[in-house]
């Protein structure tokens, strides 16, 4: 489904070029749930916004459902990521200025989903992530794992192949982030691809195979216990 | 655009409400301003515009070769009418005068109407039609008129007053009498027009005396207001080489003197040429007499310098709003990072910006018609013209459509920023920072703001210093005790009446003397230009002013050399005296003014309609009097004994000149119980000459002030975004031990700079405007060019106070708490 053939990305500031990914040669299968490890600046989330078709490699290939995407550009890519791709971020990310449920909606308002559709994928979406009786409420009036939920919520909205989660639970206290790697779990189990980067080995456990980063370049790949 | 932007626009707005009302007031102030102005000048541009097809319409104007140095006038011998209708292309001819105001009694009270008397064809070329009556009716019967329906209301209460007789005369020492009904009742002419009425009569009107309807009716060599329609295509050469023939050919220009002709040569006793009705406004070199239709003229270069100072403010105002948006679109980048994430694109994300930024011009624009409406009639007072036709649908329609294209413009910068944002380094956490570009350019916008709050400020004062240098610069006399006033029209010095007034005024304790003139030294209503020669010598062109015997003795003028008039001297009506001004001895080869007294002087005349030269000697030579404003060089001028031909008085007040003001006052309410008099101090007709100027300086005071409000706000965003943008390194340089008043001199070096950039900006660009604006005197004030120094301080100043807070801040961050966030 997603293969990266000898991808490199580098990065330019002033007279420095640092080499953020250094010839990766990975492959992520449908339906797999995939754990991304590593120290910090080893190049998670660079790895992570290349397969989100958030940014191109300078070198060699991405192949995105047998398409090689690589050279494209921002706007092709952009195109193609609508409504295929969800992501979740350490963060949540959700926009203040708009309530519960039309954060939601901005998904698929960008994907130009018709106005009643909208409103009724919304409401089971929210009902799902047990979010739906703050639909009305600010983001800054959500605790974090509610927060949390209602960005899984938009990221699913759109019922993506494939969903990209940048430390989901790094906000997050114990019991919220447990939740959300159920929730998680729950997602994969029904048939989404997940790529998930994670400092947590627990968290990291739990996925189906483990891709460990270091410098740059992929040191271990892993099948994790919950595979088998 | 979706009605979400709009709905996601307004929780920013009111999220944020200080932010809020600093952008839409801001925004509110500056298009209100630019609506006063643009409104002002659209209606100078407007000026006849209710004319139908008045592109062309066709003014005649004329100007009379026989007098020396003669300017155009905007009047034509009304025989020219004939002519131009047997020209192909012209389908209009008509003509009206404004010689027979209608007067009418009302409440005991006589009112003097602001009449026309208008030719067959006016009506239809002016596209007057009746509210109410027979326009048709008023204009051709002889006991009957036409009415606008503000003059109704103003005198009678209401508008209702068809069918309604009066008694009219022709002037207050009129004693014909006749009885008019009111036929037709007219919608008030705009206020820009050059071809204002309350009234409107035909020439059959049985009060029109029979000697004067003959020749508005018959082909008369009389001056009137000639209006010409011409077809679009016609040649206007054509046109006024035939008007030019008609005049040639005319009986009366036939009966020139030889003498006359010669001098000529191959020029025509009168040059005639048209010029466009809508023009006519502008149209400057159109000269006035006493006789003429009062109308306002404005400066076609002072209103489009009006109209760039109207969108340099809506500029600054623009500026401050795109800084303030370009701030909050930088900490935006989250979200916009997460909208493209999401799927946005370049367009959609545009639009939403467009969204928000509409949202704010449309309640800026609504702000600022609000403002512009409340400031009206403090900006028609200003600008002495009735604006209150500025409200119009038309305009708001154009000041919504400038909030419209406000808020597109406005959104471009902050949409670019956020087609640049990277959605991949968001996910790395760098985002929250503006490029160095966009910086660069927000402090170049600044830099933009201040100079032009500088430039302004300086010219301003420039501007206001020279007209103060102008008003209080000495005549050549002293006129605190002068009072100047004008006899009713159609009287003259030498009737019994005014010699009656004069006599009995002069008895009066209050009053010290009384002086006879041509004209008000100052104003410029009457002008007399003839030639003078010495023997043998070359002529000379000369200012003749008209004066009674005791002129200077009441002026408390001095003789340069010789005497001047003296009333125990010299009579009224004695042609051999001659006083001259000094330029006028040296033009006329004397080597000092000594040697010009006691010569003789051919002084060209007119005695029954010939010219002829009469023999004057020079008395006396009198210092330099300033009759024109400061605008004009000194020319020469000789002093000649009235003859009974003038209309205006001066009274020098023994004591109080508010005494002298009311003794005018009662005995004229003698000698004329149906006329107001209109009488001015000396001072004030100088400081009329200088009255736009003065308005002028007024307005840009006002838009200077503008200006310095909204660069300072400019100067205090930019300062709190810097500390802002350096929290981090002040809480560092704080750790390290760096003092308060360097932490301050942080923020002033930031704000400094742009002070200096500016400066280098606005200083020169200013005073260059000074300069091509002192160019337009003959004198000019020593003080001009400290204007630029003057604005300078108080420029920095103000920018420095705005600073002033931001830079506390920054001197009391706590460092811990900083970097702790």
């Amino acid at each position: 489904m997603l293969k990266l053939v000898n991808t490199t990305k580098k990065f330019t500031g002033g007279d420095v070029v640092t080499t953020a990914l250094n010839n990766i040669n990975l492959e992520i299968k449908a339906g797999e749930y995939v754990a991304v490890t590593g120290p910090s600046g080893c190049g998670k989330s660079t790895l992570l916004s290349i397969l989100g078709l958030l940014d191109a490699p300078d070198d060699g290939e991405y192949w995105f459902h047998g398409q090689n995407v690589a050279a494209w550009s921002e706007v092709r890519l952009s195109e193609l990521r609508r409504g295929r791709i969800g992501f979740i971020f350490q963060s949540f990310n959700l926009i203040e200025e708009l309530s519960v449920d039309e954060n939601v909606e901005l998904a698929m308002e960008y994907a130009s989903v018709p106005a009643r559709e909208r409103r009724e994928r919304v409401a089971e979406m929210l009902d799902k992530l047990g979010v739906a009786h703050r639909a009305k409420h600010r983001p800054s009036q959500l605790s974090g794992g509610q927060q949390q939920r209602v960005a899984i919520a938009r990221a699913l909205v759109n019922k993506p192949a494939v969903l990209l989660a940048d430390e989901p639970t790094g906000n997050l206290d114990t019991a919220h982030g447990e939740e959300v790697m159920r929730i998680l779990q729950q997602i994969n189990d029904e048939g989404t691809t997940i790529v998930m980067v994670t400092h947590s080995p627990a968290h990291a456990a739990r996925a189906s195979r483990t891709v460990g980063l270091l410098d740059g370049a992929i040191a271990e790949l892993a099948t994790t216990a919950a595979a088998t | 655009m979706k009605l979400q932007d709009f709905r996601v626009g307004l929780r920013i707005l009111a999220k944020d409400p200080g932010y809020s009302l600093v952008s839409i007031l801001g925004l509110g102030v500056g298009l209100g301003v630019c609506l006063l102005l643009l409104g002002y000048a659209r209606y100078c541009w407007q000026y006849n515009a209710q004319v139908p097809d008045a592109d062309n319409v066709y003014v005649v104007k004329h100007r009379d070769n026989l007098k020396l140095g003669a300017p155009w006038y905007d009047q034509a011998p009304l025989l020219l009418l004939a002519a131009a209708r047997t020209v192909p292309g012209v389908t209009n001819a008509s003509a009206y005068v404004n010689w027979l105001p209608l007067t009418v009694e009302v409440n005991g009270r006589l009112r003097r109407l602001g009449s026309l008397t208008v030719l067959p064809g006016f009506a239809e070329m002016m596209g007057l039609k009746a509210i109410k009556g027979d326009l048709n009716d008023a204009l051709s019967r002889p006991d009957a008129f036409a009415i606008t329906e503000n003059t109704a209301i103003r005198l009678f209460g209401t508008s209702d007053v068809l069918g309604r007789t009066l008694q009219l005369r022709l002037s207050a020492v009129d004693e014909n009498r006749s009885i008019a009904r009111i036929a037709a009742i007219l919608r008030d002419p705009p206020a820009n027009t050059t071809i204002p009425f309350e009234t409107l009569n035909g020439p059959n009107l049985s009060l029109v005396p029979t000697l004067l309807r003959n020749e508005l009716l018959g082909n008369s060599e009389w001056m009137g207001y000639l209006l010409i329609r011409v077809q679009s295509g016609t040649s206007l050469a054509a046109v006024t080489e035939v008007l030019q023939q008609a005049f040639d050919e005319a009986p009366g220009t036939q009966k020139i003197a030889p003498q006359q002709k010669e001098r000529l040569g191959d020029r025509h006793v009168r040059d005639i040429k048209l010029s466009r009705l809508r023009d006519a406004y502008f149209d400057r070199e159109v000269a006035t007499d006493w006789l003429s239709l009062a109308v306002d003229r404005g400066d076609s270069t002072i209103v489009a310098g009006l109209v760039a100072i109207a969108l340099l403010i809506l500029a600054l105002a623009a500026v401050n709003y795109i800084n303030l948006t370009t701030i909050r679109v930088v900490r935006r980048q989250r979200e916009i990072a997460m909208r493209k994430v999401l799927g946005a694109n370049n367009t959609r994300l545009a639009l939403q910006f467009a969204a928000e930024s509409l949202l704010v011009s449309m309640l800026a624009s609504v702000t600022g018609f609000v403002l512009a409406c409340l400031a009206l009639p403090v900006f028609s007072e200003l600008m002495n013209r009735d604006l209150g036709s500025m409200l119009s649908l038309e305009n708001i329609g154009i000041a919504l459509g400038l909030g419209i294209t406000l808020g597109l413009t406005t959104a471009i910068y902050p949409a670019w920023i956020a087609f640049g944002v990277r959605t991949s380094l968001m996910l790395m956490g760098r985002l929250d920072t503006e490029s160095h570009g966009s910086k660069r350019l927000r402090q170049g916008l600044s830099v933009l703001q201040v100079s032009a709050a500088m430039g302004l400020a300086s010219f301003t004062l420039g501007v206001f210093w020279q007209a103060r240098f102008a008003i209080d610069a000495s005549p050549g006399f002293d006129p605190s005790a002068l009072l100047v006033f004008d006899l009713p029209k159609g009287a003259e010095t030498g009737d019994e009446k005014p010699r009656g007034l004069m006599a009995a005024l002069s008895q009066r304790p209050e009053v010290a003397g009384i002086v006879v003139s041509s004209d008000a030294v100052g104003r410029s209503q009457e002008s007399w230009n003839t030639e003078i020669r010495r023997e043998g010598r070359e002529a000379l062109i000369i200012d003749v002013k008209s004066v009674s015997p005791n002129f200077f003795q009441q002026y408390g003028i001095r003789p340069a050399a010789g005497r001047l008039f003296d009333p125990t001297i010299d009579k009224e009506a004695d042609s051999v005296p001659l006083v001259i001004n000094e330029i006028a001895a040296r033009q006329l080869g004397f080597a000092s003014p000594q040697q010009a007294l006691g010569q003789a002087l051919l002084f060209r005349s007119i005695e029954n309609d010939v010219p002829v030269f009469i023999t004057k000697r020079i008395v006396g030579i009198a210092p330099e009097i300033r009759f024109n404003s400061l605008r004009e060089t000194p020319g020469p001028v000789a002093y000649a004994l009235s003859r009974g031909w003038d209309v205006t008085l001066t009274v020098r007040a023994s004591g109080s000149i508010t005494d002298a003001e009311r003794a005018a006052q009662e005995v004229w309410s003698q000698y004329y119980p149906n006329s107001v008099l209109e009488i001015r101090p000396a001072k004030e007709i100088y400081a009329a000459n200088y009255a736009d100027d003065a308005r002028l300086a007024r307005l840009l005071a006002l838009s200077t002030a503008i200006a310095m409000i909204i660069a300072a706000f400019g100067v205090y965003v930019l300062a709190a975004d810097a500390v802002q943008r350096r929290t981090k390194e002040i809480a560092l340089r704080k750790l390290f031990g760096t003092r308060r008043r360097d932490i301050g001199k942080l923020v002033a070096k930031e704000v400094g700079a742009i002070i200096l950039l500016s400066a280098l900006f606005a200083i020169p660009l200013a005073a260059l405007a000074i300069a091509r604006y002192l160019a337009t005197y003959t004198e000019q004030t020593p003080l001009a060019f400290w204007a630029l120094a003057f604005a300078l301080v108080t420029t920095s100043a103000t920018a420095a106070f705005a600073a002033a807070r931001q830079a506390w801040v920054a001197m009391m961050l706590k460092p811990a708490a900083a970097l702790r966030t």
